[in-house]
């Protein structure tokens, strides 16, 4: 019993220190005046000198894909300077009927610089999509969005700006999921996203280790093509480009403007939700296992990256963390002290959730909102199986990683945040 | 790219700026200044405190349960029933390890805590000056709090003295220097949340304070865009700590009342929330009764030892509120500086039970709202000649003061407690049962090489009170008694309390030894058992 406490005693404090970490980098931004000032969007646009490639991978994406090509080329920025490219697998007919159908009208009404790209070698996944579509860009930079995303008309100049401003050659603009109460999860999943674009991408930013996200992110051409574009054989390709951008030293520059960020919306059902966080998880276990990261400059940089990375085996312990000391508390008859540093993590546990709460006020007065006034009691009440729920997850992902099934799980996109806005 | 006004503002220094060149004193910096006021405190405070004021029983109470953290891993010898927070003791108990003689480290137990009490002076001192300067940009301002508050006869005599509410008082001033430094960091506004916790946790009576401390962190971010990660980072933090304390208590199954629904332990115990309701039933009687503990204290304690600060202190509050409640924008540190002396001063005066020292958290703030209003009123009515009228204003004042506090420095109190201890080493057999104040416990109970130590030392209080002592050690029989060791007006306490075994053992004991200076009288008597 002795070792098994102070096995407990040992993971409590482990938990605690790694809890209190993530608590700063989770409200980062707000704790640095200079970061804060850093996430802005440039208040005045340079005149539109950058050209662009928009990749649209789609993969079943009849029902959404047709808005989203008419959202890119109605970007304020000049259509000559801009190219888009919607990329499908060519079994996929339904995809490629709708978005042709779209080409064509646009090409009825003058508008002639999206093309359809169709690939029908393996593997059939996005990064593979991607590393197609790059083959057909001439533009100086190229960027992503995927088929459900809700663009900001103003995108390209903020990138053109900064890119010129700055002088940076990647640039990864705030991704949002909006339907913060569509389901008992939407919240918590918003206020992820929330959190991760608006503060803790600027901390990896500012370690030079940055996983990037898989959208609404743009590259300089030469720097895809110098690092040899993205890894068809991961489910995070967006992470692992991100990782392996960092090994070269290129400074990332992120931007996080309520008013800019690309909107999305959270998986539909909770069983998506499971299988995109296992797909997540996964990738993150592949590209800890790949190594890249270890040829990161500095011991912080490789830290940051195996602790990012190997998280969500973390998340999966810290869900059978929970159970595990609650029992321990009542069964066992741990002295005082002990029983304290057990609790420690449970301090924690509340503060993230508090954190949670304050992040929802920020995140819908950003984006003209109304929480509903007991949104904070569904959150309180959904908080702790939210952890379970990524725990099974990142288990899941774990077994199908160690059982070599490595399939992409893809998530349906029904455009709630489209009906929503 | 343009800056934005946001951006200014941010890089603007908050500290040292606008308003505070026109209040400098004779172009001394303010590193030196902080120097002079830190010397004047060591000196004024460290002189003769190991020998004056006599060691008082509530003192050795500290330091006892700190020697039970320290040497029994509990936190106190006896059963700890939750009068006091424990944050206070743990503390010395910290400093004790350090210590290189532990509690034997500069002579009497109580002085190692008295050397600590130095410290924490000298710190809260600095912070003070800080905090002071930042909320009026003046330096007069804060030469004149710190001087004040280093100097006051009332604060002389308990803030030599090892005091939780000394403890608390430190917490307090990094609490409030942490937030006015802040330095748009959200880490500092939690550190300053932590801070205030460990004072709640020394020191229940902070909870007063509380209000205003966060409605001072509201002014300092409510137009900032981390407004509310900073209020509720502020707020969770000082939970957070403050709350490990009833968490101690349910996980020793000592929270809730023994006997009630959520007791799970059959057994007899003590409790937090009965010790609670205890104090809280506890009276010291109404604001409006003049025979109240608060109108009793003011007379014959602590006007006497120093009505500048109390005379000086209390205007200057209400003058600050008046201020502050006139003009918010203009004057919202005075309305704060004011807030903080009406929420302490509203606790020492609603009529719960209190003791002689706690006035002592009102102490600095005092101070700080006397710094405020003497810096205007040197403004207004001085004019160029601010210096000087400064000077003279200060050298007169602390004069008075120093006159004030003459006993603090000539008086050798504490040797007839050293004398007493003396005699009992030499005199008294180490397995002897001894009834002792709290004064000497850590002594009698410290094995040291040389001098025995005595194991069966035990506190009047506990003799009379914890039944682990009364009913199990001595079966209730005076019999049991082998000598009784009086502190200066201990018979006294034991006929008020009416503590029936010790007086019992009293009438039919002898005087073996005596010690006096002054109006001081020691006694060590010798219980005859012959005698029925």
């Amino acid at each position: 019993m002795t070792t098994v406490i102070a096995g407990a005693v040992v993971l409590s404090i482990l938990l605690t220190i790694q809890a209190a970490y993530t608590l700063y980098i989770t409200v980062y931004t707000w704790d640095r005046p200079d970061a804060y000032e850093r996430a802005k969007a440039p208040d005045v646009f340079r005149m539109p000198v950058k050209s662009f490639t928009v990749l649209l991978p789609a993969r079943h994406e009849e029902e959404v894909i047709q808005d989203t090509i008419e959202k890119v080329v109605r970007a304020r920025y000049p259509q000559r300077l801009v190219e888009t490219f919607v990329v499908c697998e060519s079994g996929d007919k339904g995809t490629i009927a709708k978005a042709q159908e779209k080409i064509t009208s646009l090409k009825n009404q003058g508008i002639s610089n999206v093309r359809l790209l169709v690939f029908d070698d393996l593997p059939i996944n996005k990064p593979h999509g991607l590393n197609f579509g790059l083959q057909s860009s001439k533009n100086d930079v190229v960027t992503i969005f995927d088929a459900e995303d809700e663009i900001h008309a103003d995108i390209f100049n903020v990138v053109n700006t900064v890119m010129l401003d700055e002088n940076v050659r990647v640039v990864q603009c705030g991704v949002q999921l909006m339907n913060f109460n569509s389901s008992w999860f939407s919240t918590l999943n918003v206020l992820e996203y929330f959190f991760w674009f608006k503060s803790r991408l600027h901390y990896h930013a500012q370690m030079g280790m940055i996983p990037l996200g898989g959208n609404t992110v743009f590259f300089a051409r030469e720097v895809l093509a110098q690092i040899g574009g993205w890894d068809e054989h991961n489910l995070t390709e967006d992470a692992d480009v991100g990782i392996r951008i960092s090994t070269t030293k290129e400074k990332v520059r992120v931007v996080y403007d309520d008013r800019y960020v690309t909107k999305e919306e959270t998986p539909p059902t909770l069983g998506q939700f499971i299988r995109q966080r296992t797909r997540w998880s996964q990738g993150f276990f592949q590209t800890l296992r790949k190594g890249d990261w270890k040829r990161l400059p500095t011991l912080p940089q490789r830290l940051l990256a195996s602790y990012t990375l190997g998280f969500p085996a973390i998340q999966a312990l810290l869900a059978l963390y929970i159970p595990v000391s609650i029992w321990m508390m009542f069964t066992a008859k741990t002295p005082v002290p002990v029983a304290m540093v057990l609790l420690l993590p449970f301090y924690f546990l509340l503060a993230h959730y508090v954190v949670s709460v304050v992040g929802l006020y920020e995140f819908t007065d950003a984006h003209g909102l109304n929480p509903s006034s007991m949104t904070w009691l569904v959150m309180l009440v959904s908080y702790v199986p939210y952890q379970w729920v990524l725990g099974y997850a990142a288990l899941r992902a774990a077994l199908r990683e160690l059982k070599g099934q490595s399939n992409w799980e893809k998530t349906a996109h029904v455009g709630a945040h489209r009906k929503a806005a | 790219m343009n800056e934005t006004n946001d951006q200014a503002a941010m890089r603007r220094r908050p500290a040292a700026s606008g308003q505070g060149d026109d209040a400098r004193l004779w172009n001394l910096s303010e590193r030196s200044l902080i120097m002079i006021m830190v010397l004047l405190s060591l000196v004024v405070h460290g002189y003769n405190m190991f020998n004056y004021p006599l060691y008082l029983g509530d003192e050795g109470i500290y330091m006892e349960q700190a020697w039970s953290v320290v040497r029994e891993a509990k936190l106190s010898p006896y059963t700890y029933f939750y009068d006091h927070a424990p944050g206070g003791w743990i503390l010395i108990a910290a400093w004790s390890l350090l210590l290189p003689g532990q509690f034997g480290a500069f002579g009497m137990a109580i002085n190692s805590g008295r050397v600590l009490m130095l410290i924490i002076h000298v710190i809260s001192v600095v912070l003070l000056y800080r905090v002071t300067r930042k909320f009026t940009g003046s330096q007069i301002a804060a030469v004149a709090a710190t001087g004040l508050f280093t100097l006051s006869p009332l604060g002389l005599y308990y803030q030599r003295m090892v005091l939780l509410d000394n403890i608390l008082v430190l917490w307090m001033m990094v609490s409030l220097y942490l937030i006015v430094f802040h330095g748009n960091r959200l880490i500092t506004l939690i550190a300053s949340g932590v801070a205030f916790g460990l004072g709640m946790v020394t020191k229940e009576n902070a909870a007063f304070f509380a209000p205003v401390v966060a409605y001072m962190v509201y002014n300092e971010v409510r137009q900032r865009y981390y407004f509310r990660f900073a209020m509720t980072g502020w707020a969770f933090s000082a939970v957070a700590v403050t709350s490990l304390y009833p968490l101690y208590a349910l996980l020793k199954s000592e929270l809730f009342p023994s006997g009630s629904v959520l007791s799970f332990t059959p057994a007899e115990h003590v409790s937090l929330i009965s010790t609670f309701f205890w104090q809280l039933t506890r009276s010291g009687g109404s604001a409006f009764d003049p025979s109240s503990q608060f109108w009793v204290f003011l007379q014959s304690r602590w006007w006497t030892k120093d009505s500048i600060i109390i005379m000086l202190g209390a205007a200057s509050s209400a003058w600050n509120i008046m201020l502050g409640l006139m003009e918010r924008e203009r004057y919202r540190n005075n309305l704060v500086a004011g807030l903080f002396t009406a929420a302490f001063g509203f606790y020492l005066l609603k009529g719960s039970a209190i003791l002689e020292f706690y006035i002592v958290p009102l102490l600095p703030f005092l101070a700080l709202n006397t710094g405020m209003a003497a810096d205007q009123l040197l403004k207004n009515f001085m004019g160029r000649s601010i210096g000087i009228g400064f000077l003279v204003a200060f050298a007169g004042l602390s004069a008075l003061l120093l006159y004030g506090a003459r006993d603090q420095f000539f008086i050798d109190q504490t040797r007839t407690q050293q004398e007493q201890l003396q005699f009992i080493r030499q005199n008294v057999p180490a397995d002897a049962s001894l009834v002792i104040d709290d004064d000497l416990w850590v002594d009698l109970h410290e094995k040291r090489k040389g001098s025995p130590s005595y194991p069966l030392a035990h506190s009047h209080w506990k003799v009379d009170q914890d039944p682990d002592i009364r009913v199990k050690l001595l079966n209730e029989d005076w019999q049991n008694i082998d000598y009784l060791v009086l502190s200066d007006d201990m018979d006294q306490v034991l006929r008020i309390n009416n503590e029936t075994v010790i007086l019992q053992a009293y009438d039919r004991s002898v005087v073996i030894a005596q010690f006096e200076e002054g109006n001081v009288l020691l006694q060590v008597r010798r219980v005859n058992k012959s005698r029925r």
